[in-house]
């Protein structure tokens, strides 16, 4: 058991890295960072119809944008990964060397955050570059928030590369986009809970509130542009908070792709 | 080398739960250095018990062992390269990205990955397309790449499913002078295909993959008897003598014997001439594997339920 897993941090880099090229040579890679420039850079053309709030016009569409463009790939990239590479039987090559199934999705996974890191890596350069020279008032917040936009991104991605091995893209596209939605929400259902007077349906709500990942607490973009502080607490916190839901996730993921007949 | 015992597997349709049994009792054994050949028709199960032997489908029973290593650990395919019926490999790599990609999986390191991938690629014809994406390749560039991708390991053994099917004269040629040399370099090859022609020209056994398990086994070169023809003697008398009840066939006032290679010739022919009778002629006499795929594939078909 031991000499299988020599090495099997080479393996998973190998497929790793080849994810990174196979997701950035996608045309949908390179249309999300043209749309990202788009609409990063419009936001200066529209700011001045806010007078007096520009600056806050291009710190909230630049940070929305970054998240947004980064859901899209986490969700639309990562449902299919896996399953793209079993309907197109690439997959039989693969595994027929000595790379555990378990290996090939931390592998992908892994790929994947990679993309999204070099994504949101780059919109945060152009972002950083527009805040800089348009409103010379570029904080740590704001890389504080980018950050922590990474750190959500990354729970999200580690969800649809679970729902990609359990189901079709389109299916496991929409079950992470409908979990992005409802973990966003997470925190006022666990407060609705409090406040129903029916038993049972608080239980659910609050079951349902623990379950679900509170994606909540990745969001200081407001804190950002309103110029606050964010504590270092908080990004450690949630920091850990994001490994305590990846690492069950892709366990999952791991678990059901093993028991997988690749027909 | 490889080892399947008791093997079976059975798949269940999506929708109404049906269970289709594709193979029922698979046991053969590949041994090192030997050419073998899974033959069978189309839907016998040949995909599905290699697919079993790379641990892409797990068996419902039985062992599959590589090297003595259960085949579900990812260390038994250490030594081993493979090759699907039609190769599937990433469009956005180019050709030496792939064989790059894959011979780092199968832990060669990166100097020797160059080296061996730049032979390869030569050796295979693919030089000049090293550089262009995989997308543009056609089909027989594509099975070369396949065989590049499968060699840059440097393996002991190579699982071939269907190597030859789809290609045309000219690359098939190609294909089986190249799985001539590795077999002659001592490479254990297992393979399925349904072109006879080529099995016979490079396999050292063949197995029959009838109704889910091995039918019958076949030596290189189709099965050989000796036939005996004799006249003037009973065959009542002889098969009373001889063991060789069933192997007889009265053909007017002639009889007809047929030997197998470990049948004892000189006491055959000795017991002819002692009642009486005279030998007209021995005959070596060769069935072909077509001949042998129609009796034992073909036949049964209906009988075993194939789809």
């Amino acid at each position: 058991m031991m000499e299988s897993r020599r090495g099997a941090p080479a393996r998973i880099g190998q497929v790793a890295v080849h994810t990174l090229k196979e997701t950035v040579r996608d045309r949908v890679f390179l249309v999300s960072l043209l749309f990202a420039v788009l609409l990063i850079a419009s936001s200066v053309v529209v700011s001045p119809l806010a007078a007096g709030e520009q600056d806050r016009v291009i710190k909230n569409m630049g940070l929305a944008s970054i998240s947004a463009i980064g859901l899209f790939l986490a969700i639309f990239v990562g449902a299919s990964l896996v399953h793209r590479e079993v309907e197109r039987r690439t997959i039989y090559t693969l595994l027929s060397r000595p790379v555990s199934r378990g290996e090939y999705v931390i592998g992908k996974y892994v790929g994947i955050v990679l993309t999204l890191a070099l994504n949101v890596g780059s919109m945060a350069l152009l972002f950083s570059a527009l805040v800089y020279f348009y409103l010379d008032s570029l904080s740590v917040a704001h890389i504080a928030a980018i950050y922590l936009i990474g750190v959500e991104l990354a729970v999200v991605a580690s969800a649809s590369i679970l729902f990609s091995v359990l189901s079709s893209p389109v299916l496991g596209a929409l079950f992470t986009l409908a979990l992005y939605f409802i973990g966003h929400l997470a925190g006022d259902i666990g407060t609705f809970a409090e406040m129903i007077p029916s038993r049972p349906a608080a239980l659910l709500c609050k079951g349902v509130s623990t379950i679900l990942p509170h994606l909540t607490l990745f969001d200081v973009k407001g804190m950002a542009v309103y110029g606050k502080s964010v504590e270092p607490g908080l990004l450690l916190s949630a920091t850990l908070y994001a490994i305590g839901y990846i690492a069950p996730l892709l366990f999952l993921a791991v678990i059901l792709f093993r028991r997988k007949d690749l027909q | 080398m490889i080892r399947y015992d008791a093997v079976q597997k059975a798949f269940r349709s999506d929708f109404l739960r049906r269970r289709r049994d594709v193979l029922t009792d698979l046991s053969l054994e590949v041994r090192r250095g030997e050419t073998y050949a899974l033959l069978g028709a189309n839907g016998a199960g040949k995909t599905t018990a290699m697919k079993i032997l790379l641990d892409l489908i797990r068996a419902d029973d039985g062992v599959v062992t590589i090297c003595g290593i259960p085949a579900s650990r990812p260390r038994s395919r250490a030594r081993l390269a493979f090759l699907p019926e039609h190769p599937y490999f990433f469009p956005h790599l180019t050709g030496r990205e792939l064989v790059r990609y894959y011979g780092r999986l199968s832990g060669v390191g990166p100097g020797q990955v160059e080296e061996r991938g730049g032979k390869l690629m030569r050796r295979l014809g693919l030089a000049k397309a090293e550089s262009r994406r995989v997308r543009t390749y056609s089909k027989g560039m594509l099975q070369r790449l396949g065989f590049a991708q499968a060699l840059v390991a440097d393996p002991d053994l190579l699982v071939l499913d269907e190597p030859l099917s789809g290609l045309d004269p000219v690359g098939r040629k190609e294909i089986r002078e190249l799985l001539l040399e590795l077999k002659e370099k001592g490479m254990t090859i297992f393979l399925s295909s349904h072109i006879l022609e080529d099995v016979e020209r490079l396999c050292d056994r063949a197995g029959f993959l009838v109704g889910g398990r091995i039918r019958r086994e076949v030596e290189e070169g189709g099965v050989r008897w000796l036939e005996v023809n004799a006249e003037g003697i009973d065959p009542e008398t002889l098969r009373q003598g001889d063991q060789l009840a069933g192997k007889i066939v009265r053909e007017g006032e002639k009889i007809r014997i047929a030997l197998s290679p470990t049948d004892d010739l000189p006491k055959v022919t000795e017991s002819v001439r002692a009642g009486g009778g005279r030998i007209l002629s021995i005959r070596e006499r060769r069935e072909s594997l077509e001949d042998l795929f129609v009796v034992n594939v073909t036949a049964h078909e209906g009988e075993e339920g194939v789809s």
